[in-house]
């Protein structure tokens, strides 16, 4: 390094604002970083290697907990690939393939509003932080009707999802998505045109389109830069293709761009639950296969071919054929791709992850570096890392 | 001039005060928690039951299926041979503090006997009374029957 650094600062991994436990060292001269080194790895779980250790079936609510405020989205990438494994991909019934789409866009509205309340709050203003989680509960309690869980629902199942919605779901569905937009308006209100917001943000932590694809970065910070690249778009999983949508694209690559992005998204996601809960078709959710989905409980209960199945698919698991696929959704922060390789056994021989929030922040001290330390808040913030994420 | 005139009057300023003033007046939204307590809905997955026949026996049969399924290791099933021969249940203990709520136990069980509650609050002072033996799941059971009539659609 030419330049002498006046001050190290270290930053984290308790710092409020770093979203979770993350570690930045700062070298600073005066109030300007010349130099940054981010450490990541303290809540390391080495969830890959627990996966290699566990049937397919068990694996998901452990996959629920890597992305732990969009387990919807974990939970779907893995499916998605596990039935590419199994090749049963175009057999999944069409109203499973519509409850995992409305799952996954809530997930990306909830998530999107963790990050709105959380970057608005460090930047300072502190009621877009309570509107945003106000709506937050909304969706969780509408998670909690369906699912059962509010955090990790564990509601994908491979073959379909686990159960079918309820009436009082759909109703609440149909209220919240009514209200809604009005809440995003609120929100924009009180920031898009904020003078203070925009000092704040524009101009701050740019990224061009060459550098965005030279790091790998996807999701909405890519999107900002001016590349319109989604996983729903270019290959299309579930019934995306069906489905009527735009993918927002801004071009100037700050911290206020990719705000706009999110911004955008969440009024897309909308639309497309709107879409979905007008095209879902009636009928099971579930696939009809004792090798690969558990029976219904009345067989189960009455039958013996039925708990001869359960307790064969229970003791010896799903046991796909051999192989490598990958598959990849768009969740919230990115592309999240899972990677399986395949012997034959009902675990998995080896699985990758390729979690959105690790590439996105690999930048990170490139990005930070002729910014002021003000600045790094909002940087951070607005690349969303989610550090379960990011150490796994 | 028209960014002038609004960066001089405050007119944006004023925009975005009244959205949270009349965010002031409107009823709270907060659960004053250990006051009031929201109702978890019918498909919540709080901690586990054992369920019981008219009889008052164990539904369960040690079939294992539950802690096969399990990806925590959180159920340990004991049994012994019974007079007849039977399966008799010796105890049957619930590791809360490793649990993961993700209700596969339940899904795996194929004598309905392994249920989960609405019950949400189980903090302890200590960490030997988070695991639950086949006794205090046998309470929560007769607990979780009497809910399960009283909710029938
Ligand atoms: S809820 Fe999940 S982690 Fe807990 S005992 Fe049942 S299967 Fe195991
Ligand atoms: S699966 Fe059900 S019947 Fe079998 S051991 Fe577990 S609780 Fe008992």
């Amino acid at each position: 390094m030419a330049e002498k650094a006046d001050l190290i600062l270290n930053m984290g991994p308790q710092h409020p604002s770093t979203h979770g436990v993350l570690r930045l060292i700062l070298e600073l001269k005066g109030e300007k970083i010349i130099g940054a080194d981010a450490v990541i790895g303290y809540v390391h779980r080495g969830v890959e290697k627990l996966a290699e250790h566990r049937k397919y079936m068990q694996i998901l609510p452990v996959f629920d907990r890597v992305d732990y405020v969009s387990s919807n989205s974990n939970e779907l990438g893995f499916v998605l690939a596990v039935e590419k494994l199994l090749g049963i991909e175009d057999k999944i019934p069409e109203r499973a393939q519509y409850l995992r789409v409305i799952m996954a866009e809530l997930t990306r509205i909830s998530s999107h509003l963790i990050w709105l309340g959380t970057h608005a709050l460090e930047l300072g203003a502190m009621s877009v932080f309570l509107y945003a989680f106000r709506e937050r509960e909304k969706i969780l309690d509408l998670f909690e009707e369906i699912a059962g869980g509010r955090l990790h629902t564990g509601y994908m199942r491979i073959g379909g999802v686990a159960y079918d919605a309820t009436e009082k779901f759909l109703n609440e569905l149909n209220e919240f998505l009514e209200f809604f937009p009005s809440k995003i308006d609120e929100y924009e209100t009180l920031l898009t045109e904020n003078r203070i917001w925009k000092s704040r943000t524009v101009g701050v932590g740019v990224i061009d389109k060459e550098t965005a694809i030279n790091w790998g970065i996807t999701g909405p910070a890519l999107r900002a830069t001016g590349c319109d690249y989604d996983v729903r778009k270019y290959y299309p999983y579930c019934v995306y293709d069906k489905l009527n949508f735009e993918v927002p694209v801004y071009h100037n690559g700050d911290v206020y761009d990719r705000y706009r992005v999110r911004m955008f998204e969440m009024r897309e996601s909308v639309k497309i639950i709107k879409q979905c809960l007008e095209k879902m078709p009636e009928g099971p959710v579930k696939l009809e296969d004792p090798t690969i989905v558990l029976p219904p409980k009345e067989e189960v209960y009455n039958t013996m071919v039925g708990l001869i199945h359960h307790f064969e698919l229970v003791i010896h698991g799903i046991k796909p054929p051999e192989g490598e696929v990958y598959a990849a959704v768009e969740g919230p922060r990115g592309e999240l791709g899972y990677y399986i390789v395949s012997d034959g056994s009902d675990k998995p021989y080896r699985l990758r992850i390729r979690p959105p929030s690790f590439i996105n922040i690999a930048i990170m001290p490139e990005l930070l570096k002729n910014h002021y330390v003000a600045d790094v808040i909002a940087i951070v913030g607005s690349l969303d890392p989610l550090m379960g994420e990011v150490d796994r | 001039m028209a960014g002038i005139l609004k960066k001089a009057t405050f007119s944006d300023l004023l925009k975005r005060m009244k959205v949270t003033l009349k965010t002031m007046f409107k009823p709270t939204v907060t659960v004053h928690y250990p006051f009031e307590k929201v109702k978890p809905r019918k498909r919540f997955r709080g901690i586990h039951a054992l369920k019981l026949n008219p009889d008052g026996s164990y539904r369960c049969e040690a079939c294992y299926l539950c802690a096969t399924m399990c990806p925590s290791n959180v159920i340990d099933i004991e049994m012994t041979e019974g007079e007849n021969g039977e399966k008799v249940l010796l105890d049957f203990t619930v590791d809360l503090t490793r649990c993961l709520f993700c209700g596969l136990c339940v899904e795996a069980c194929p004598r309905d006997a392994i249920v989960m509650t609405d019950i949400y609050e189980f903090s302890k002072y200590s960490i030997d009374k988070l695991i639950l033996h086949k006794d205090d799941l046998m309470e929560i059971g007769k607990y979780y029957q009497k809910w399960e009539r009283e909710n029938k659609e």
